[in-house]
């Protein structure tokens, strides 16, 4: 009897925090394991940036307070069924609307190395996080005793934070922003160089080959840059020209040194007289392009990899880079031919 | 028993099942199909990130609500062989099962086209099916594991070389695909056999696995 006499004069929050963080915990476990797996494959290649913590933290700030809705909700409406239902949907839904990086940014899917999480706003969603925790913890049952005094303070400090809380999330702006250009670059010793993030030093022998690949192509027809840059490595995010390792795909990176290479031996072209001429034009620069990418990526274009450009048969460019040099070339100088054939306008 | 006597029980069983949860549970997911179905959320995939309508994978929360359902307080007590709690929780199961089922299919033909409809209502019966198996494994409350679990696989892996849906993606195959029939079928008799292998069944078969393991123990020395 002494225990629950004890128990019944606890203070209402002393008996919700614990429970708050037990839900908490297993939600952060959950992340844990995610985050330890992660890491485990990861380490042993890893290079300077390896797990921003920036992003763990703001993950962990959702897990404290989707946990936080779910306490509140539970709660206010004691379901074992109904209440993950109304939490889960509520916070998924919420989530998905507003939450992206494009939005609140509570959530990122990917993070390129050219882009960094922002100290100020990642506090202002932790505090945010915190602040619905508090008032998950605080404010009682509408249905429970009349509470009084110290508690009716603590609950409604606890609304009072979690409005300020969101104010701050609108006032610190963006999760992300832009990296500056690293001071040192990692770049291949070819010729073409090819610079990367030093976050991506993994990839550093793949682009040695890509070089020397593209190093090979026929110098009667192909002039290729001298240097190639990651998005962002020059500053200023994303220009044009420049590649990105999209999901660690070598691929995609072929493709947006192909195209530069591409334009670059291309013969200048005049817009086309008529839509037909403008077609012509086009549809020979990009197989030329997907050529050129054939070539430095080392094959055709891989089985989990789709799209391209508009009316290029992916297959057949696989099997053209198969085939005997001088076959190659001859396919190249035809479409050439047939950019500076096109009738001008 | 008397028809009132019938009926009160069927309210004392469904109480102690949660019944106004469920209720509320069904009402709002079907609220969140109705207003966010079309949402489309961007979720990464092998290729970068691709694009998947909320409401493809909204028969999950149905499917997880109906086996969560099972739970209730009385559970060790139902947990018992009397065959009248049996005979009730296949009844209940039932009923929740086919509600979702109609409540899904109603509200889809009237907001998506007929095949979607199809889809979905083919989608809660995998889900029914793997959710059991969650409850069964984990405890009816957390049937939703599962099922959860099973979203990754259909919003990373489902595109093959070519862009097309795998045959196994049933949250998009068209309504005619066998092999989602399959998956159906197989789920769901996966899930009656989580909810026919009781503790008392489990601890049979473990007894006689324990014995004609102990039978051959005894013969392979010689």
């Amino acid at each position: 009897m002494t225990d629950q006499v004890a128990v019944g004069s606890k203070p209402r929050w002393q008996v919700e925090v614990p429970l708050l963080a037990a839900t908490t915990l297993y939600g952060l476990v959950a992340y844990a394991a995610g985050t330890l797996v992660a890491a485990a494959v990861t380490v042993r290649q890893a290079g300077p940036g390896f797990l921003w913590p920036g992003y763990l933290l703001l993950g962990a700030g959702v897990v404290v307070l989707c946990a936080s809705v779910g306490h509140l909700v539970g709660r206010w409406f004691p379901s074992g069924i109904a209440v993950p239902v109304i939490a889960g949907l509520s916070c998924f839904v919420a989530l998905a609307a507003v939450g992206g990086p494009g939005a609140l940014g509570f959530f990122v899917l990917s993070g390129a190395p050219y882009i960094t999480v922002v100290p100020g706003a990642l506090v202002a969603r932790l505090v945010l996080a915190a602040a619905v925790a508090a008032l998950a913890v605080f404010v009682p049952r509408p249905t429970g005793p009349v509470f009084r005094g110290a508690s009716r303070i603590l609950a409604l400090c606890s609304v009072a934070v979690v409005l300020l809380a969101v104010v701050g999330v609108r006032a610190a702006g963006p999760v992300r922003e832009l990296r500056a250009a690293p001071s040192s670059q990692l770049c291949t010793g070819t010729t073409p160089k090819i610079c990367v993030w030093p976050e991506q030093r993994k990839y550093l022998p793949q682009f040695e080959a890509m070089a020397n690949r593209a190093a090979a192509l026929p110098a009667e027809l192909i002039k290729s840059p001298a240097s190639f840059h990651e998005q962002g490595l020059r500053g200023g995010g994303e220009r044009d020209g420049d590649f990105s390792i999209s999901e660690g795909s070598m691929w995609e990176a072929a493709v947006g040194i192909g195209m530069v290479i591409g334009n670059a031996s291309e013969p200048r072209a005049c817009e086309g007289a008529n839509p037909a001429a403008s077609e012509q034009r086009f549809q020979a620069m990009f197989e030329i392009d997907s050529w050129i990418t054939a070539r430095i990526a080392g094959g055709g274009q891989p089985a989990d990899r789709h799209g391209g450009p508009p009316g290029v048969d992916q297959a057949e460019i696989a099997r053209l880079v198969t085939t005997p040099e001088a076959h190659q070339i001859e396919w190249v100088k035809q479409r050439m031919q047939a950019i500076g054939d096109i009738h001008c306008a | 028993m008397r028809e009132s006597d019938a009926w009160r029980t069927i309210a004392r069983f469904a109480r102690a099942h949660d019944v106004r949860g469920v209720l509320v549970a069904f009402a709002l997911i079907a609220v969140c199909d109705a207003i966010f179905g079309s949402t489309v959320l961007q979720l990464p995939y092998t290729g970068g990130e691709a694009g998947v309508p909320f409401r493809r994978e909204l028969p999950l929360a149905f499917a997880s609500v109906a086996a969560a359902s099972l739970s209730s307080p009385m559970r060790r007590f139902e947990e018992t062989a009397a065959a009248a709690f049996r005979a009730a929780q296949h009844a209940w199961l039932g009923g929740v099962v086919t509600s979702a089922a109609v409540v899904l299919t109603v509200e889809e033909l009237i907001i998506s086209p007929p095949a979607t409809a199809v889809i979905l209502l083919r989608a809660l019966l995998v889900w029914t099916g793997i959710a059991l198996l969650s409850g069964r494994v984990f405890g009816w409350r957390l049937s939703f594991i599962l099922p959860m679990a099973s979203v990754f696989p259909l919003t990373y892996w489902q595109y093959d070389g070519q862009g097309r849906n795998r045959w196994w993606d049933w949250t998009h195959q068209p309504p005619m695909s066998l092999g989602c029939w399959a998956i159906a079928g197989a789920a769901l008799a996966a899930g009656s056999l989580a909810v026919a292998v009781t503790p008392w069944r489990a601890a049979r078969g473990r007894a006689h696995l324990a014995a004609a393991l102990g039978r051959t123990r005894t013969v392979s020395p010689r």
